[in-house]
């Protein structure tokens, strides 16, 4: 029973970062209707940066925390300046060039990493201390309560923002119905960058709290992208509660499986992820909380 | 371009790749070999996509499958390479069918979810099979498919023959489906899913066909990788592999026949020139990434795209202007889909 237990909580850890990930890209989607690949990668470039402004042997050597913080700052101007220079171009293009368009973006995105900082694997400190608390027979370390931490202050953060700030209901606004938000006087476009941005500073989180984790280097986002859009898969790709639920049922989903079924064991975690995403578009394509989409024809 | 034209055209092209063997070297015809397979690759993907209008991202899975396939076939069951070509490519074909049935309920951007996962869950397997496949090392083949006894060349040679022959024959088939009432249904899905059904196209049964052959021309592209390599790892066919398909595709233009060969080539040899401009290697992705999305914004249609409507504006110049009075309206104002030259 504790093992269970234990496999749980870790799969709640785990998932959080998933939620995380999962959100970012409902962000986009829900802003501009795109599924955006390149999520991981644009994360992963923001925490080579959060490692450069803390490194002490290869970077400035600041307080992680402060590294963390220009990281994210970072991917708040990074996804605002891909949204107005890559993406705007292709707002209402069809989906298969928005698709090789953001496969484009992976591709530059990853071997630029590489060029600027290393291919090598790197070490990030984690802004949480090392160690656990013991509760009966399961240990919560304090890297998973940090990241469980930060990442549920994000989330009511972004309610707030969406629910009582003029910013985040012109930002709903412009992408539910853009004309009456134009008439309006909200920026429609300006509100898709910021969209972005903060899409960026999300992944840019996730990405520096995974980091002590995965260790730091240019394929570091490539699987957590899929458990991230098996998340948003899950959660109904347009719910950001969705997400963050969606997050926490893949992470323990994928604790069990591999802890319990021994074929899959950790080689083949990732086809649990896969199987989710299978699954959940079969059976229930709006996922748990995304809305059934009316088509007129 | 008319229709003679363009058949001197293939033939010129066929006819010098047939004599390449006695004219260039063993290195060039390895080469040759490698853009041989990403050609059929590359045409596989764009069977699905460019025909189609159905998005994957999965084709270096397929590829991967059928390759594994051949090389554990030939090394470990002592097949022959000639046995493991039948079977690589209809296993291919079946796992492409299975991933097509989803596909009937899950479009446009979910079905690339899917088929990523499907590349992202493909490289793992080797690696969960270890004592079988070697793992990340990968496995090297000791067997090569060599030329015949009676017939006095090269094996570098006959291997290239064989590569190419059936790259014809693949091209030729997809050239003959295309025109063909199955193609004009294919095409018809892609533009107008629900005009084709109400036109009487079986869309579902159309639908899982086109992913089969696609995902068997894929196989066959997977066959070819491991006799041109003799080698297979899983980094062969990671995620990366299928977003190269798909800049393959776009350079060379989806939806056409010569796209594919100008995408593979565009595909093996850009690397190299990169390379000897002094720049770093590590900055050939960027290159591409760059490329793609320049290419999907500026000329949608690809170099072969690009290609027929130069030639179209060369022969139109030389036609008698339209009398004056009834004003002479584009073609891209009479059809809203894609050229298909």
């Amino acid at each position: 029973m504790a093992l269970f237990l234990q496999r749980v909580i870790d799969g709640i850890g785990n998932g959080m970062l998933y939620g995380a990930v999962a959100l970012a890209l409902v962000l986009i989607y829900r802003a501009t209707g795109m599924v955006n690949f390149a999520q991981g990668e644009m994360a992963m470039f923001c925490t080579f940066v959060t490692w450069k402004l803390a490194d002490h042997q290869f970077g400035i050597g600041l307080p992680i925390v402060v590294g963390i913080a220009g990281g994210v700052a970072f991917g708040f101007l990074f996804g605002m300046a891909l949204e107005r220079v890559v993406i705007r171009p292709f707002e209402s293009a069809d989906h298969l060039r928005q698709m090789i368009v953001t496969l484009g973006l992976f591709l530059a995105i990853n071997a630029l990493a590489a060029w600027i900082f290393t291919a090598d694997t790197q070490r990030l400190a984690s802004p949480f201390p090392s160690g656990a608390l013991h509760l009966g027979g399961v240990s919560l370390s304090y890297q998973e309560l940090g990241v469980v931490g930060v990442l549920l202050v994000m989330a009511l953060l972004l309610r707030e923002l969406f629910g009582r700030t003029r910013l985040g209901l012109a930002m709903r606004g412009a992408s539910m119905n853009p004309e009456s938000s134009r008439l309006l006087g909200v920026d429609v476009s300006r509100m898709l960058m910021v969209g972005w941005g903060l899409s960026a500073a999300i992944g840019a989180l996730a990405g520096a709290l995974v980091a002590p984790a995965v260790f730091v280097s240019p394929g570091m986002m490539q699987t957590l992208l899929l458990y991230g859009f098996a998340a948003a898969v899950l959660g109904g790709f347009d719910s950001a509660p969705g997400a963050l639920v969606g997050g926490v049922v893949v992470g323990v989903t994928q604790a069990l499986v591999s802890g319990y079924v021994s074929a899959i064991g950790t080689q083949l975690q990732l086809a649990t992820a896969f199987a989710l995403i299978l699954a959940v578009l079969l059976v229930r394509p709006q996922g748990l909380f995304g809305r059934v989409p009316v088509e007129r024809v | 371009m008319n229709k003679t034209t363009n058949r001197i055209l293939w033939a010129v092209l066929l006819g010098a790749l047939v004599l390449a063997p006695f004219f260039v070297g063993t290195v060039e015809i390895s080469a040759f070999q490698k853009v041989i397979y990403l050609s059929v690759a590359v045409m596989s993907l764009n069977v699905l996509t460019g025909f189609n209008g159905q998005a994957s991202i999965g084709h270096s899975a397929f590829m991967g499958i059928a390759a594994y396939f051949t090389a554990l076939a030939v090394q470990s069951h002592g097949w022959s390479y000639w046995a493991a070509l039948p079977a690589s490519v209809l296993v291919a074909a079946l796992v492409g069918a299975a991933a097509g049935v989803p596909a009937l309920r899950i479009r446009g951007m979910n079905l690339a979810l899917v088929t990523l996962g499907l590349a992202m869950v493909f490289p793992q397997l080797p690696v969960r099979f270890t004592e079988e496949t070697g793992g990340t090392q990968g496995m090297i083949l000791d067997e090569s498919l060599g030329a015949p006894a009676f017939l006095a060349v090269s094996d570098v040679a006959w291997r290239y023959w064989v590569l190419l022959t059936l790259a014809v024959l693949a091209f030729w088939l997809v050239r003959n489906t295309r025109a063909s009432r199955l193609g004009r249904s294919i095409i018809a899905i892609r533009d107008q899913p629900i005009a084709a059904h109400t036109a009487g196209v079986n869309v579902a049964a159309t639908k899982i066909s086109v992913f089969a052959v696609s995902a068997g021309m894929a196989g066959l592209a997977g066959w070819m990788f491991t006799v041109t390599n003799q080698f297979v790892s899983p980094s062969d066919f990671t995620v990366l592999v299928s977003i190269n398909l798909l800049l393959g595709m776009a350079v060379g233009g989806s939806g056409t026949l010569l796209g594919p060969v100008i995408g593979a080539a565009f595909l093996h040899y850009v690397p190299d020139a990169v390379t000897a401009t002094g720049i770093d290697p590590v900055l050939t992705p960027v290159l591409y990434g760059l490329v793609l999305i320049l290419v999907v914004y500026f000329l949608p249609g690809g170099a072969a795209g690009g290609l027929a409507q130069l030639a179209k504006r060369f022969s139109t110049a030389r036609k008698p202007s339209p009398p004056a009075g009834e004003p002479a309206r584009p073609v891209s104002q009479l059809t809203s889909s894609t050229p298909n030259p």
